[in-house]
Formats: C-alpha cells, structure tokens, sequence
C-alpha cells in the first residue's frame, strides 16, 4: 500500500509540481499500575500533506483518504490557499539529493511489547515502602517519505520505550521516577530501567523541605536535559532570532555561556531518531556547532525565515506531523560532556544538591531569559556523602547569567536524539 | 461523509463488536475541523485548513481493557482483533460497573464557523494587527503576532445501550507583542477563549484585547526582577484558577488515588478555613464545557473540597468501580485517536465573604497577576507556578510593579495559610491541561485569595 502511494506521489510531484510528505505511524503501549500490567493501547494514523507553490508562495493541506482524485483536490485547495495566504516569496522546492549514511535497526520493528508483559511484571516487586508503580512501556513504528519534484526521502524507522515512578512512603510520601528510549532490539532493557527507578525511589525516600542558603547544584541527565534544551538550545533557533522572542537575540558570536558548553547538532547519527540527510523542504542537513566553548555561533533556519530574515538555509525545516506547518528545528543534537563522573562530583561537593526532579520549564520567560525553578526532588550533599531527600526549594535566575558558570559530567544519556550529561552549577541560592 | 455515513459506520462496528462476547465495548466516532491563521508582522504566516475523521473503540474482554484507535474507519476489523489478542495479555483485570445508559443529541446552538468566509477573517485580523504595529508606545515594538483558531468536533458515542452525539466548537485567539526600550526586551501574551461558533467571534473584543496587550509590554518593560522571598501574597482570579487546578483538582483525579499517586483522601482536612470550597462543573458553558463526557457519562458539578474538607473525587467508570462509588463524568479524551481518562473540566474556587477594597486596604505584601503555567507531582504533593507580574504592596498602596514570579508549595499546607476569600468570582479563564500525552480544554476561576507566608520565587534575591 505504501509503495502504491510512494509511485503516485512521485508521479504526480513532477508532472503537478508540488511536494508531499507521507506519514504512517502505528504506536502500540501497555499501563503500568499499581502492581500489574494494564490497558493495552494500539494506536494508528496515516495521512499525505500536499503543497503546491503559487507565483511564490506556498501553502498545504492535508488528507487522509488517499486517493488519485483526492490529491488532485487537494493540490487545488493547497493553490487556493497560498494566493490566499501570499505569505513569504520562496523560490522552489529544495533539490538536494538523499544520500542517506546512516544506520537504522530494522529488528525493532518486529518489536512485540505483548511478550514483555510476564518479564515486567515479575518485575514490579512489593517492599515495604512501595505503595504502586505507575508508568508504561511501548513501541512505535513511523514509515514516511518525502517527495518534490527534484528529490525524495524514504524511512522506516521504531522505537521502544518505557517512563516508570516508583510512589513510596516510609515517614512521608515520596517518589522516584526513570524514564529510557531503545532504538535497536538488542538493547531493549525494561528490567534494568526498572531496577534504576527501584535505585532512585530509595535514594529519595522521607523528603523535607529544605533550607534556603548557597549550594552546588548537581543535575541528573534527565533535568539537565530538560534545562539546556528549553533554556539554552530552543532559544538559539532562528524562528525565535527573527521574532525577538528569546534573550539570545543580539548575541550571535557572543561568548554567553561557560567555556564547557558545546552543543552540535549532527544530522547523521547512526540509530539516532532525529537522523536526516535532507529537511522536510528538500534541503540538505549539515553537522554544525550551536554554542562552541560558550560562545553562540549558529542559528538555524528553514526556508521561508532565512528569507525574511536574509539568513543562509540551513535545513532545518521540519514538520511535527503532516498536519503541523513547518519550523526550525533540530535533527540530533549532542552535548560535549565533561572529564570529571558523576560520582567523582558528588565525593569532592561539600554542600550541594544531587537534583533529580524539577518543576516549572514551562512557565520560564525566554524573551527575557528569566526563570524560576522548584526542585520537587533532590539529594543533599555534605562532604561529599548523602545526607537528606529534599523538596520545595527555588532556584531562580536570568539565563543570561545562570550558565556563565557549569561543569558537565562524564557521562551522557541517550534521548534518542540527543546525548546530554549531567551539569553542576556552583554555588547557587536557593529559597 | 454525512451524519448518516457515520450512523452507518458506528452501526457496523457495533454489530462486529456485538459478535465478539465482550464483556462491555465503547465507540467514538469523531470529525474534527480546524482552521488556523497566523500573522506575524504584516505577513500571513500560516494558514491551516484540517479535516480528520477517526474512531477510537475500548473493549473489556474478561476483564482485560484494551484500546484502539484509527482515521482508516474501514480498518475497524483488523484494529479490534489486534485490540483483543494484545490486551489478553495484560496481568491486571479490571472491574467495570455503573456505566450510563443514555441516548441522547445534544442541541446545543451555536453558528458554524463557515458563515463568514476565512478571507474575510484573514482581512479583519490583519487590520487589527497593523493597527497595533502603528500605535504610538513609549516602546519600540519589534513584533505583534497574532494566532486565531477556530474548531470543531462532531462527537459520537455509542456503547451497548448508549448512542450520544455532540458538538464542541472552540474559538481561540492570541496576541504576542516583543517591545524594546534600550536593551531591555520584553514579550507578552493575551488571549482568548471561548467554547461556542461563531457567535463568540468579535473582532472588536480581539482589537480590544490586542491594546491591553501593547500596555501589558509597556508595564513589564518597567517593572523590575521580582524579589524572592517570603512574603503575604494575594492572588487574582486567574490564579486563584491555577491553584485551584494544580494544587487540588490534579490530586483529585481518581485514577491517581486509587493508584497511590495522590496525597488526597475523602475526609481529609486540608484547612480549618470553612470558606474554602473547591468545585469542578463540566456543565458551566466555558472552556471546559461538555453535556456528556467521552463514556457517555452525563456531566455534573463535584464539590471536591467542601469547607476545607476533601468531599470528592473526580471519577471515570473504572476508577469509581475500584472505589465503589459512581462515575461522576470527568473522563475525557484527546480526540478519537485517545483513550478516554479522568480529567477536569471548569474548575473554581467559590467565593467567601470579604471585600476587595477591605482586603487591600491595609495588605502589606504582593498581589499577584497573569498566568504563566503550572505543574504538580499529586504523589508528594509538590506545586508550582508562573506568574507574569506582582504588585508590591505596603500598607494597602502600590509601592512596585514586578515581573516574572513563582510560588510553590505542599498541598497539604498551603490552604492552611489562606487568611481571606473576597466575595466575587471573576471571570473564568481558560487553558489547556496536559496529562498521558493528551491535552484538555480546561476552564477556571475564583475570588481573590489572600495567603499569608508564602514562598515567592523571582530572580532576585533579597
């Protein structure tokens, strides 16, 4: 059925001169409550987005039933609606070639989480401060292709992936939460996931809210990531330069950051989620540095905000599902880590925080940069050992100024298209 | 496809289900039309016109809950059996009991969004939005973008002894305004959102609403980092509506209860305060309106914290059977593609009996403004929210205009520090809350809360 779809799209992309993209997604997810495995969701969707280029401007649409007759009309409508919207003036479709170098595991594909239900469940043992498990493990399986009148992408790539809190309750209630994505079928471990969360949820059992004063803060991967991502790497995008919607505005070749912090953005990482040889608007991807040694070097763009904002095209237009418009975005991105481990952090801090859980990424203002954070879940540290889980404490500050200073750890995670270290800023003040 | 198309369809699928000896099934059939216009500056960034039909079908077969969801309708009979051999597998059995049987179209009156034409709402809104680009601020406005939505789903429900069919248009608009004086930025954003057609679409209001917004970025561009401190804070409706929602209706859901992942239990006393009552009502016509939920439950208002005291949970069917008491219609799902599952609706605060003016006339401490998200772990009870601006206050005078503040806390103590409810309930805002991947259009509102001793997060620290 795809193929049959793949050669009427070819066909009619050269002879109409409009770009399509197709998306086939299936998604298959069990529940994890309480003690057991529940609530089997299976989930599919497919549909084509056509977009045709009027005197310039383009515009799209999507269906679901695929038929000859179907696009046709649909290539009418997508013509209506760029006279219509006589947005931004474009040239054409991009005419870069795939040539496609990396690699994707095909076995993950066959991935069946059903035969897993016996394993996880042995898994979900009771112990005296456990009171439940809640989370779910999964699969996902996306065909799409690309197609314009000069060039075409074709891919069938999958995932597996489980997201685990461990709800516990010795003196008070507490929790402790893992989360990991597998891309090739070999490494599909849910028991060690599982292991790990058990590891955390002990480590952080009998919170108080702790005291205000200085402290070295120590990020775990998962908060580290959710740190840099919203607060350093969004706001590098050129959507966001061109609006003046992010702080970084005016910075491009500015040292801004610690000398420590380098992020590049690698479009060809083999059994990476995020691997592209060409965007979604026919243009090539290319291995780049964003923030080089703390200094903001690159900005990306897709093709219509590196017209208006006279920028070079840097491939990164990509879209979040065929029904979603184009944005700038990233492809994989990679944190450089740093030299020291984590445990080598933790036994030289005298007073600091091992942050495992923070809450309010969202609520932070990136046209300013100003951000306040709660950590709903942390470990102090005293002399270089545990002492008490902690909560409710405030880091608050303006990311112009935050990450002047950070060391990052050895060791990275993998977010499925992203590595990302852990991160420690010193002497922070918390409330 | 027609209505009927889709009666057909539902009739056929439920005639398949029928053959398969379930314990219990449910279907939804949805069509959802969108449209979407996006202005930055004088150019039409986006416009979006999007149409998907799709079903999402839940069985139970001996006591295993599966789900399953396609926008390929005729591929019904390959989902299902695929839906019943994988959920056979899971561990748990589920108990499924008191479920509704109502038949019901609901009749709600509103205008289609079709009635006036997309060009001519691409034409209005462009004029608001030049008009902004040339008032006169004592700023430089470097960006006015505004964001309009229009949508609708046509809902249908059916379970063995139930056919219920809806509507639910939304209409959603955004204006975000970047303004610079020296090298001082600032972004705001206002917005709009109402449940109902094109009866709620006013061009004026949105003009309106776009000039209240040019004044937010000239007030926030001189305003100052917020102190973080403790401190006596007050909070206006709109966050009052966000405490409301994150702090209490989140730990209420009862699929969190009965799964240990909420520090609410019914009898728990969480103030003394007897003015405290917390109410969720899916059946208030705003954001989070609908007449029946997505398990055909008919909606009705929950008092969840009567006088300080948690009186109620917010149920689906299966986590009132787990806790043997009724379904009370707060199961909702993202669209057909998603499995129904407990969520909020309207969400408030009722109000008490002080006066504003009483209240601010000798406060010392910040009153609070502007939403700015908001997020809960119901398992510990942690908290925490943005808030655009505070109002230094000191012996009922405004002594300061802040920006960019936080406040944070325990459920479990928070409402112990509540000292006053004004006597007024403001307007209900709206937003849209995410849980399990889905997103729902939520509502709430409330009087004016006055809170003594509260953590205020901001970026300076004093």
């Amino acid at each position: 059925m795809n193929k049959e779809i793949f050669d009427i799209c070819e066909r009619i992309a050269k002879k109409e001169k409009v770009e399509f993209i197709y998306s086939d997604v299936y998604s298959c997810s069990a529940k994890i409550e309480s003690f057991d495995i529940s609530k089997i969701n299976n989930q599919e969707a497919s549909g084509l987005m056509v977009r045709a280029i009027v005197d310039g401007y383009s515009g799209y649409t999507t269906i679901t039933e695929i038929t000859e007759k179907n696009i046709k009309d649909a290539i009418e409508k997508a013509k209506k609606i760029a006279k219509l919207k006589k947005g931004i003036k474009i040239k054409d479709f991009g005419k870069d070639k795939n040539k496609k170098v990396y690699k994707e595991d095909k076995n993950i594909l066959e991935f069946d989480i059903a035969e897993r239900i016996p394993e996880i469940k042995k898994n979900l043992t009771k112990d005296k401060h456990t009171k439940s498990y809640d989370g779910g493990f999964g699969i996902s399986r996306h065909y799409s292709f690309y197609i314009n009148p000069y060039t075409f992408k074709e891919s069938n790539f999958g995932s597996a992936s489980i997201s685990l809190q461990i709800n516990t309750h010795d003196k008070s209630p507490s929790s402790g939460g893992e989360s990991q994505i597998f891309t090739k079928a070999k490494d599909v471990d849910f028991s060690s996931v599982i292991d790990k969360t058990k590891d955390k949820a002990k480590l952080l059992l009998n919170p108080i809210q702790g005291k205000k004063g200085n402290y070295d803060l120590i990020f775990s991967q998962d908060a580290s990531a959710q740190i840099i991502s919203s607060f350093i790497i969004h706001p590098t995008i050129g959507e966001l330069m061109f609006k003046k919607q992010t702080y970084l505005f005016e910075s491009l070749g500015k040292d801004v950051f610690s000398k420590n912090l380098t992020i590049t953005e690698k479009p060809q990482l083999d059994y990476f989620l995020g691997s592209e040889e060409i965007d979604d608007e026919g243009f090539k991807t290319s291995e780049k540095k964003i923030i080089d040694k703390g200094k903001f070097i690159t900005t990306i763009y897709d093709q219509e905000y590196s017209v208006i904002s006279g920028k070079k095209n840097t491939g990164n237009g990509f879209r979040d599902g065929v029904y979603s418009p184009v944005s700038c975005d990233f492809t994989n991105i990679v944190v450089t880590p740093g030299k020291k481990t984590l445990k080598e952090i933790i036994t030289s801090t005298k007073n600091g925080i091992f942050v495992q859980d923070i809450m309010g990424i969202h609520t932070s203002n990136m046209a300013n940069g100003e951000f306040s954070l709660t950590i709903n879940a942390g470990k102090e540290i005293v002399g270089g050992k545990y002492k008490n889980t902690i909560t409710n404490l405030n880091i608050t500050g303006n990311c112009k100024d935050a990450f002047k200073e950070m060391e990052l750890t050895k060791e990275q995670k993998f977010f499925g298209s992203a590595l990302v270290p852990g991160m420690v800023l010193r002497g922070r003040r918390l409330i | 496809m027609e209505k009927t198309n889709f009666e057909d369809t539902l009739d056929k699928i439920s005639r398949y289900l029928k053959t398969k000896n379930l314990d219990y099934f449910d279907i939804r059939l949805e069509n959802s039309k969108s449209n979407r216009i996006a202005l930055e500056n004088k150019i039409v960034k986006e416009i979006n016109i999007n149409e998907i039909t799709g079903i999402g079908i839940r069985v139970i077969n001996n006591g295993h809950l599966g789900f399953c969801s396609s926008n390929n309708i005729n591929n019904y009979k390959q989902i299902i059996d695929d839906c019943i051999k994988a959920s056979s597998k899971t561990s748990k059995k589920i108990k499924f009991e008191n479920w509704e049987s109502n038949n019901k179209i609901v009749k709600d009156k509103y205008k289609t969004f079709e009635e006036i034409d997309l060009e001519k709402k691409v034409k209005e809104l462009k004029k608001i939005n030049d008009k902004t680009l040339k008032t006169k601020t004592n700023y430089k406005i470097l960006q006015s973008n505004i964001n309009y939505l229009e949508k609708t789903r046509q809902k249908y429900f059916v379970n063995p002894d139930s056919f219920i069919f809806q509507n639910d248009p939304h209409i959603i608009f955004y204006s975000s305004i970047t303004g610079k004086i020296g090298k001082t930025l600032e972004n705001y954003m206002e917005r709009f959102g109402e449940t109902g057609g094109l009866e709620k679409l006013d061009f004026r209001k949105l003009e309106k609403l776009t000039k209240k917004n040019l004044n937010n970025v000239s007030e926030m561009l001189k305003a100052k980092p917020c102190p973080a401190k403790t401190t006596d804070i007050i909070l206006t409706p709109n966050l009052v509506d966000l405490l409301a929602h994150e702090a209490i209706g989140h730990a209420s859901e009862a699929d969190a209860v009965i799964n240990a992942s909420s520090v609410l239990k019914l009898g728990q006393v969480l103030t003394e305060n007897k003015e405290i009552t917390i109410i969720d009502d899916p059946t208030l016509k705003e954001f989070g309106y609908y007449a029946y939920d997505d398990e055909g439950t008919k909606a009705r208002a929950k008092t969840i914290v009567k006088k300080g005291i948690v009186n109620d949970y917010l149920l689906d069917i299966e986590s009132a059977s787990a806790l043997k008491m009724k379904p009370n219609g707060n199961s909702r799902a993202d669209g057909f593609s998603h499995k129904p599952i407990v969520r909020m609706s309207n969400t408030y605060f009722k109000e008490g009996k002080e006066k504003l003016p009483a209240v601010l006339s000798d406060f010392s401490g910040y009153l609070l403004d502007g939403f700015a998200g908001g997020q809960v772990d119901p398992s510990v009870g942690t908290f925490m929210f943005g808030i655009k601006k505070a109002y230094q206050y000191k012996n009922g005078k405004i002594i300061g205009t802040f920006k960019q503040a936080s406040i944070s806390g325990n459920i479990l103590d928070y409402l112990k520090n509540v000292s006053a409810v004004t006597n007024k309930i403001g307007e209900f805002g709206f937003g849209f809350c995410g849980k399990e991947n889905q997103t729902a259009f939520v509502s709430g509102s409330g009087p004016y809360l006055k809170i003594d001793n509260a953590i205020l997060g901001g970026t300076k620290h004093e």
